[in-house]
């Protein structure tokens, strides 16, 4: 009889502690949510960098669905009309008077430390392999940190190091690495905003800063304004119809 | 043109349908100078520069205003110039002249409508462009420029109508129809309607076209594109065209003062004439990227042709030079590959200090060993005003595809966009 009782507490155990640990590919659905992996969203983003002293300022709107995405140059003026546009692993730059879309990789940087991949949508779920690292704690808060590798070779980081909060299934800090293996920059997240999707609420990334790991004095700033659901269709990321 | 204009109205009589909406509108103003030096050659085909008149320095000032409108389902768009540009002489028959020349026009500029979120129809002046190359874009059969040698410098749009078919999210199926030169500059070329039926697939890290073109006056062909992201560094593409004939110029043996007649002998059809490019982009940790391309012409030149187009350019000049003939029009030629084997790189580099951008590009003829290095820079001196430099230095003898011309060129100038 007791062994019996024992056999059954230990199954109501395993059962419980099944319910409540979620795998790394689910902490990253979650987390890709608030980074703009989703059905139909724009937002607009304002890049400040400083680099070597030097400050830039750029704005760009986002137009995101599942792994695509436009991005649109708004200001200032000498970039203004300049677009990205991001299928799949595919990107090309458009710049107005140079009709011939520019193919580029994801290596190319969009400003500052910002590379192409960091304004828009993210697929961490999709793209890399994650493992669970010990747990710690950042700005307070418990975090599980997922060691992520690349599944293939055409990403923008061969290999991330993601802090997601236990609480609010978001990510909240992220050092990328080089294909050599050394730490080339550092990013922290904030999730100030908030989307409404098919009745529920989801937080959403506010503020990006990139610090990069050699220079700490370079950081480029990504604020990301409002963000509004809505349907995003076909044409938009249609190379054809990417009229100026 | 009065069917160009025809359709115009009827796609706009479309759009006024549109459901009441508030429009988006989208504006830009910039202005452009820029200031040109170039030395002719000299050569034996353009002896004191007077068979091809090339002036030694040239200024431009352009007003640039986009404007574009999203009402409903319409989108309308009209991308205005205004240009003045003077040429000096400092030899040939026009030395110590000097020439200016105004003109508004409208590059591009047109209205399309969906009546479907798959179905976008276009009756627009446009500069249609597609594939991966930097040096030539075999698979475009409607422009012979693709502006990437000179970011600054902006291809004139042709008139099309264009329907394009979105059937699912990887395809896209467009008939178009070149219905007027519009403002295209055709060079020795004089431009014909035709149409063209493409089809385009994007998957996951691939993309690629196939075209079929043609026209009652312009022989058919097939081309196509196809582009690889091999990694996150590595780009791999190709372009190709296989054209059953062509409109272009080749010099035939003739028993007149130059010694031949450039005839056009592949316009009757019959003739597979096959041009492909193949290309590799490399981006670097450190941050430029090196592209490599190779291209094979199967329309340029074989020796005996460059050979007999010398002599008859060396001819003419004499003849010229003498008054017993005018200057030939020459225009066009200078637009696309003489030859038939070429090796290209280039290296860019962008985000320098933040501001500037960098290209540096070398062509080089395999088929006689010359060569050409161009170069384009850009600055941003703040958001509104952009100072940029471009030219080239022709390496070969005077005989030689690029030594015969051109010996080097330089532009600067300033770019201010106002908003």
């Amino acid at each position: 009889m007791r062994i019996f009782s024992v056999a059954l507490l230990l199954v109501l155990v395993s059962t419980w502690a099944g319910a409540s640990q979620l795998t790394p590919a689910q902490v990253l659905e979650e987390a890709d949510r608030a980074r703009g992996k989703g059905p139909g969203l724009v937002w607009t983003i304002g890049m400040a960098s400083v680099e070597s002293g030097d400050s830039k300022d750029q704005t760009v709107e986002v137009k995101a669905r599942d792994n695509d995405a436009l991005v649109t140059f708004l200001a200032p003026a000498r970039v203004k009309g300049q677009k990205m546009l991001m299928v799949g692993r595919n990107m090309w730059f458009i710049k107005p008077g140079v009709s011939k879309p520019i193919p580029i990789s994801p290596r190319q940087k969009l400003m500052g430390q910002a590379a192409n991949g960091d304004i828009a949508s993210t697929n961490y779920a999709g793209d890399y392999e994650g493992k669970f690292l010990p747990e710690e704690t950042v700005g307070g808060e418990p975090c599980y940190v997922l060691d992520l590798t690349a599944k293939s070779g055409n990403l923008t980081y061969d290999r991330i190091v993601y802090w997601v909060s236990k609480k609010r299934l978001v990510g909240v800090k992220a050092d990328f690495y080089t294909v050599s293996g050394k730490k080339f920059k550092s990013a922290t997240f904030e999730h100030e905003n908030g989307i409404v999707f098919n009745g529920a609420k989801y937080p959403f990334v506010s503020t990006m800063v990139i610090t990069d790991a050699i220079r700490p004095a370079d950081v480029t700033t990504l604020r990301f304004g409002q963000v509004s659901v809505r349907e995003v269709p076909d044409s938009t990321f249609n190379l054809n119809l990417l009229v100026k | 043109m009065k069917r160009f204009l025809a359709a115009l109205g009827l796609v706009a009589a479309f759009a006024s349908f549109a459901p009441a909406e508030e429009p988006e509108v989208a504006a830009s103003l910039k202005f452009l100078g820029a200031t040109g030096w170039q030395k002719p050659t000299m050569a034996a085909t353009n002896p004191h520069n007077a068979l091809l008149n090339i002036p030694g320095q040239n200024a431009m000032a352009q007003a640039r205003f986009d404007l574009s409108a999203t009402v409903g389902r319409a989108y309308v768009f009209a991308n205005q110039r205004a240009e003045v540009e003077k040429a000096w002489w400092y030899d040939g028959p026009e030395k110590g002249e000097s020439d200016t020349d105004a003109e508004p026009f409208l590059i591009e500029g047109g209205v399309r409508y969906a009546p479907y979120d798959s179905l976008h129809l276009s009756v627009a002046r446009e500069n249609l462009q597609w594939g991966s190359s930097q040096f030539v874009s075999p698979a475009n059969p409607f422009f012979s420029q693709n502006g990437r040698g000179n970011p600054m410098k902006e291809i004139r749009g042709s008139d099309f109508l264009r329907a394009v078919w979105i059937p699912g999210q990887r395809w896209t199926v467009s008939w178009i129809a070149n219905v007027a030169v519009g403002e295209q500059e055709m060079g020795t070329i004089p431009w014909r309607p035709s149409q063209a039926l493409k089809v385009d697939y994007t998957g996951e890290e691939t993309s690629a076209a196939l075209l079929f073109h043609g026209g009652p006056e312009v022989p058919g062909s097939v081309r196509g594109y196809a582009q690889w992201t091999a990694s996150e560094a590595l780009l791999l593409y190709f372009e190709g065209s296989v054209a059953e004939g062509n409109r272009l110029y080749y010099p035939v043996p003739d028993i007149g003062p130059t010694r031949g007649l450039l005839v056009r002998k592949y316009d009757e059809g019959g003739n597979f004439l096959p041009v492909a490019l193949g290309g590799a982009a490399y981006t670097f940790e450190a941050g430029p990227t090196l592209s490599v391309e190779y291209l094979y012409n199967g329309e340029g030149y074989d020796s005996g042709d460059a050979a007999l187009f010398r002599t008859m350019a060396s001819e003419a000049a004499k003849l010229v030079l003498k008054g017993y003939i005018d200057r030939p029009e020459t225009g066009g030629f200078a637009d696309q590959p003489l030859r038939q084997n070429y090796l290209f790189a280039q290296l860019l580099q962008t985000e320098i200090f933040g501001r500037a951008t960098g290209i540096l590009r070398f062509t080089a003829g395999l088929d006689d060993g010359s060569g050409v290095v161009n170069f384009y820079c850009d600055c941003a001196l703040s958001d509104h005003f952009t100072v940029f430099g471009y030219g080239g230095v022709y390496l070969g003898e005077n005989d030689e595809e690029y030594g015969m011309f051109v010996r080097r060129a330089f532009t600067v100038g300033v770019e201010y966009a106002a908003f």
